[in-house]
């Protein structure tokens, strides 16, 4: 039968839809999963593989099975790879059930794998199965996401210190804003020095506020105050200093003997490449991504490594 | 527009690479780009690539324009190629005869097709609004695929002729996947190369494959084996010599080794149309 765009489409739904079962058997160890997994629904699976015909030198349910390897594979594979910290923190066995949990929820829905694991930490932060560390393991994907969104994000022209009280002013796309439970940074640091996880879980939370930003080639993370993440909020927000330090004193974040302190932060933002001359469009752009923000899911794949940055410091 | 030597040798660029490349400027006569790799608003990987752009001719590849999905080519995606391919400045971008996302929902993979009629026409119509959008040539590349599908009434040469000639377009001859293809599927493969309009090749490529229970996986991680150079050899028989690239992109050896090794294709080349490696496109 020849078939028409309906029946194409028909046959790509059916076949994507059993790829994106979950592997069993001696299946999991084509994607290095641990051998009990979720049970697959067999019907998808059979649905899918109906649409085949047998080659000359091998069933069609071989050549079927290495297309189901791939896919899981390649999606594991992208997800340990961007989430070092993660693994370690949690332990291969424990993160591959997590990332699999997290791909059977979330498909991918963008043509490019670096977005994969954008909700991942909005998926683990209340997951009982992880023996309460949750909340940490949210913290660390969260940050080590964020150093993913700062690598690719966007370039931008830095504004001269003499413009900045003049020109419309905005945060560098490279800037993550995230607002941690837990004290982070320090473990972070030594897990990237050693690849060893500083264990944190028994001390009681502590909350941090921290920047991953993009510094040349290389990326940073630096711990910020509330007060500082107050005004660079603002910033983004009104993109404008005058008008982000007089929302910040008369909400009380900024008193009369804050000016120096202010000054020592925004030459330390400005070193750091933080503030941006502020395009007339973006400003178009706030209120879409306030309304992101409200709505973690309609930030998924839209590459804006703002968004996100946005959500976690939210 | 940059050109590129007909019998000209170039090497899939690298992240591992780039930074030797710059520094060293190795004699390569073009790199390959993995499109979707750079598609990237900015940061050190989209300045590496314009980096090497202006020390080198650049051709794109992607894997992500999915020709065949039968919602259509991503607009979206589709302009972001068209705009790297500006700055960049590359005489041809190349993807594959796959599809690979439905419904918003996407694989990561090159998936075949059935191979109809029909479908061809339907893959022909989104081919010419790529090449529309994109305003320079495009080379459709043939896959390597484990499965067909029981719909099929061509063959897979026959198919990607067809598109190709209805879209008008070029073809990148993997003479890996065709040997790959021809172990799963069971044909002849020199079968498959007197299928194929060698006027609209416009490049090949060459790549090593792995072994997954006894047959081929198209892996690129691994030297370019003998039957696929002797296949590449009979395709430089019957098509003369294209622009040749060498694809590894898994366990990737010093680039030094992958010169090495993408230098192995003039040793196929009819004596009169060698040329000395990487010297001709510079």
């Amino acid at each position: 039968m020849v078939p028409m765009h309906d029946d194409l489409l028909d046959l790509q739904r059916r076949f994507l839809a059993g790829l994106q079962e979950p592997l069993a058997g001696p299946q999991r160890d084509m994607a290095d999963l641990p051998p009990v997994g979720p049970a697959p629904a067999g019907a998808v699976v059979d649905r899918a593989i109906a649409l085949l015909a047998d080659l000359r030198h091998s069933p069609a349910t071989r050549g079927w099975a290495t297309y189901r390897g791939q896919y899981w594979y390649r999606l594991l594979d992208s997800l340990r790879e961007d989430l070092p910290a993660l693994r370690v923190l949690l332990g291969e066995a424990t993160a591959d059930t997590l990332f699999e949990a997290y791909l059977l929820a979330n498909p991918p829905r963008s043509p490019t794998l670096r977005h994969l694991p954008v909700g991942l930490a909005e998926f683990i932060q209340d997951r009982p199965d992880l023996g309460g560390v949750s909340g940490l393991a949210a913290d660390v994907a969260r940050l080590e996401i964020a150093l993913c969104l700062a690598y690719e994000a966007a370039d931008a022209p830095l504004l001269p210190a003499a413009e900045l009280l003049t020109a419309p002013v905005g945060l560098a796309k490279h800037l993550q804003l995230l607002r941690c439970a837990n004290s982070i940074l320090g473990p972070h640091r030594h897990f990237r020095q050693s690849r060893r996880w500083r264990q944190l879980q028994l001390r009681p939370p502590r909350p941090q506020v921290l920047a991953a930003y993009r510094d040349g080639q290389q990326l940073r993370v630096v711990v910020v105050t509330l007060r500082e993440l107050a005004v660079l909020e603002a910033l983004a927000q009104l993109g404008s200093v005058a008008a982000a330090l007089q929302q910040c004193r008369d909400r009380g974040i900024l008193g009369a003997r804050d000016a120096r302190a202010v000054q020592r932060w925004f030459a330390r933002w400005q070193s750091r490449g933080w503030l941006v001359r502020r395009l007339g469009a973006e400003l178009g752009r706030e209120e879409t991504r306030r309304e992101h923000a409200a709505n973690p899911g309609a930030c998924l794949g839209v590459g804006d490594g703002q968004c996100t940055a946005h959500n976690a410091a939210t | 527009m940059r050109t590129i030597a007909q019998a000209s040798v170039g090497l899939g660029l690298r992240a591992v690479h780039v930074a030797e490349i710059l520094a060293s400027q190795p004699k390569v006569a073009w790199f390959e780009v993995l499109t979707e790799n750079y598609l990237v608003a900015g940061g050190p990987a989209r300045a590496n690539v314009r980096a090497v752009a202006q020390r080198y001719p650049l051709v794109l590849h992607g894997v992500g324009l999915y020709v065949g999905s039968a919602q259509g080519v991503d607009r979206d995606h589709l302009a972001a190629v068209r705009d790297l391919a500006d700055e960049l400045d590359v005489p041809w971008v190349s993807d594959h005869l796959c599809w690979g996302s439905v419904d918003g929902h996407f694989s990561h993979d090159l998936l075949p097709l059935p191979y109809t009629p029909t479908v061809a026409r339907r893959v022909a119509e989104a081919v010419r609004q790529v090449q529309d959008t994109l305003q320079r040539p495009f080379l459709l590349e043939n896959l390597s695929s484990y499965v067909g599908f029981a719909e099929s009434t061509m063959t897979e040469w026959q198919f990607l002729s067809a598109v190709a000639d209805q879209a008008d377009c070029g073809i990148l001859l993997d003479v890996n996947n065709i040997y790959v293809s021809s172990l799963h599927h069971g044909f002849a493969p020199q079968e498959y190369l007197a299928g194929i309009d060698f006027a609209r090749v416009g490049q090949f490529h060459v790549a090593g494959f792995a072994q997954h229970g006894g047959l081929p996986v198209d892996t690129h991680d691994h030297p370019v084996a003998d039957p696929v150079w002797d296949l590449y050899g009979q395709a430089v028989a019957l098509g003369g010599v294209k622009p040749t690239l060498l694809e590894w992109d898994a366990r990737i050896p010093p680039l030094a080794e992958l010169i090495s090794e993408a230098g192995k294709a003039e040793r196929h080349w009819p004596k009169t149309q060698g040329e000395p490696h990487g010297a001709d496109a510079r």
